[in-house]
């Protein structure tokens, strides 16, 4: 059983994650108005049963998980108040130097990390290093191989 | 026709050198289906661990790459690459804006690749595919963001190991990227044993290190060759890795189609060659312990010898399938002993995995070995299969590949109505073509 956990969405991640929801509901539809195999095959379980089965309970399950998202997520909104603008918080798009090199990336919650496209998670060891930082703080991602993190910038 | 072309869109994965190692200058680098290999046994191990649904995650790994059948491999640091190829000890020097477009644009290329690769499948094979790969691609699943991970673990573990070896790969910056990456606790383990074993860091060891152990030595397969193709001289043969990748997904096509269960077969195929890691046993050495180096010599240098040599020749492979009543105790009595040497192998290769893993790999590889089921005899079938098509692919290239070979093996071991329907028709099609 896995326990409560809250996702944290920009406006955009979570448009995608509807139109994700709208296209499953209209496939299980689909998949619901053919009519169901026979359970029974020449006394043998039906293959075919087994499939339509395994197909439906797949849909219900992405259903079910984009549902339990929809009930726990919160908005990445920016932070309220000038002091919390200069930490990194989520949502935040953090300029730092690494190596004598820039480099650019966004804090984002899990579910919209991909470090290609420049998003990384709260969640991960880098993300969550750098959160509540300031601009100018040298943050150091453990040994063996540490590599030192200096915020250059923070925008929201 | 639809099911062959997608089968040699698939083969081409194999030959696909990953273009991440080559812009490192890694000798001979990986294959991408090598890579997608050892992903999918990680995935296996991991989810295994942490009470994730296996079957699908490995489904998923399997599918993660396979869009590069029919689009070129890009990586992140294509776009910056400079002369002498310093970018690489670094992160890739691009703006937010950049690495958003640069990964649209990749989302989009690969999209459309996937699409054609899947379009004239049998419906059923391409539903199943199109939902799992389309679930890894938005990554809002906890399953897609496990083979996420997974993928960037084995990319992590192969840069280490290249590393290792004594290629010039920044393992500094491998390793703070994966620390971008993973968020998943076993994930985070996983990076940890890799520190302990690749930085010598001091640490009490821990079981995730013997899964780690068991992947480097996963590892061989993706660079040792297939002895089939060597003997006949092929440039560059197929490696194990490669060959297990390919029966896998024809056996998981077949598999959709006939009704049987995909996610047993999937885990059959991965299991069913494992013991090449050590084994020196091969088909040669098997059967024909005496003519070993005459085959080989006949086979490479066909032309230095007569056409009544090579029907000898011919006739004596191919008595291997049609056997006198005679030697069949002695063909027994030689695949036992296989079976017994490929037993204390894989023993070996597990010895120290977690228990649970364990009884699972064993368990599957031997009901594999012994064809104890329909769906191990299902995948002995496959196995030949898989064989057979690469044989073609090797007579497409050269005519005087020996293929009768591998037509009589198939005669005499197929027996599955729709393997054989396959068969008919790759035969057909291999008359049209020669």
């Amino acid at each position: 059983m896995r326990g409560k956990k809250k996702y944290y969405l920009t406006k955009e991640g979570l448009k995608k994650i509807k139109k994700e929801y709208q296209k499953l509901l209209k496939t299980k539809k689909a998949v619901l108005q053919k009519e169901a195999p026979p359970f029974l095959h020449s006394e043998e379980l039906n293959t075919e049963f087994i499939a339509f089965k395994e197909n439906s309970d797949y849909l219900n399950s992405r259903l079910e998980e984009l549902d339990y998202i929809f009930n726990n997520y919160e908005i990445i909104k920016k932070p309220g108040s000038q002091e919390e603008r200069k930490k990194v918080n989520l949502g935040a798009k953090v300029l730092i130097e690494i190596n004598n090199q820039e480099d650019e990336f966004m804090i984002v919650g899990t579910l919209e990390a991909d470090p290609s496209a420049g998003k990384i998670s709260n969640e991960s060891p880098v993300g969550r290093a750098l959160l509540g930082h300031k601009e100018g703080d040298e943050i150091s991602i453990s040994a063996p191989a540490s590599l030192t993190y200096k915020i250059k910038k923070i925008s929201y | 026709m639809k099911r062959i072309l997608f089968l040699r869109n698939i083969k081409k994965l194999k030959k696909k050198k990953r273009k991440i190692w080559q812009l490192n200058k890694v000798k001979n680098p990986e294959s991408i289906s090598s890579h997608i290999f050892r992903v999918a046994f990680l995935t296996w191990l991991l989810a295994k661990e942490n009470d994730i649904d296996t079957e699908r995650v490995i489904k998923m790994a399997l599918l993660h790459d396979i869009c590069k059948a029919l689009t070129f491999e890009e990586t992140i640091y294509d776009k910056v690459l400079d002369k002498n190829r310093k970018v690489l000890n670094n992160f890739p020097k691009l703006t937010l804006k950049e690495k958003k477009k640069y990964y649209l644009a990749k989302e989009k290329r690969e999209e459309k690749a996937f699409e054609k690769l899947v379009e004239k499948l049998p419906e059923k094979f391409k539903y199943e595919m199109e939902k799992i790969w389309f679930e890894f691609c938005k990554g809002v699943s906890r399953e897609s963001r496990f083979v996420y991970q997974a993928n960037e673990a084995e990319n992590l573990l192969q840069a280490l190991e290249y590393n290792q070896e004594g290629n010039k790969i920044n393992r500094k910056i491998w390793l703070n990227w994966g620390k971008r990456i993973f968020e998943e606790p076993i994930f985070i383990e996983f990076e940890k044993s890799l520190e302990r074993r690749f930085f010598k860091k001091n640490g009490k060891r821990r079981e995730m290190d013997n899964i780690v152990d068991f992947l480097i030595k996963l590892g061989k397969l993706k660079r040792t060759v297939r002895e089939k193709w060597v003997l006949r001289k092929i440039k560059d043969p197929e490696k194990i890795a490669d060959h297990i990748f390919s029966t896998t997904l024809i056996a998981w096509m077949f598999a959709e189609e006939k009704g049987l269960k995909s996610g047993k077969i999937i885990k059959l195929c991965l299991v069913h060659d494992l013991s090449r890691i050590s084994s020196k046993r091969n088909y040669f050495n098997l059967f024909f312990p005496n003519f070993r180096e005459q085959i080989k010599t006949i086979m490479n240098r066909p032309e230095e010898f007569s056409k009544s040599i090579k029907e000898k020749l011919l006739r004596m492979i191919k008595k291997e399938f049609i056997i006198p009543h005679s030697s069949q105790r002695s063909k027994n009595k030689e695949s036992q002993r296989g079976y017994r040497e490929d037993k204390k192998i894989i023993k070996n290769l597990i010895s120290r995995l977690p228990d649970n893993l364990k009884r699972e790999l064993f368990k599957f590889w031997d009901e594999y070995a012994r064809a104890l089921t329909r769906e191990s005899s299902f995948v002995q079938q496959i196995d030949i299969i898989d064989n057979l098509f690469q044989a073609l692919e090797h007579y497409r290239e050269n005519n005087d590949f020996p293929i009768d070979f591998w037509w009589a093996e198939i005669g005499e071991k197929i027996e599955e109505p729709p393997l054989l329907e396959f068969i008919d028709l790759l035969y057909k099609k291999s008359k049209k073509t020669s």
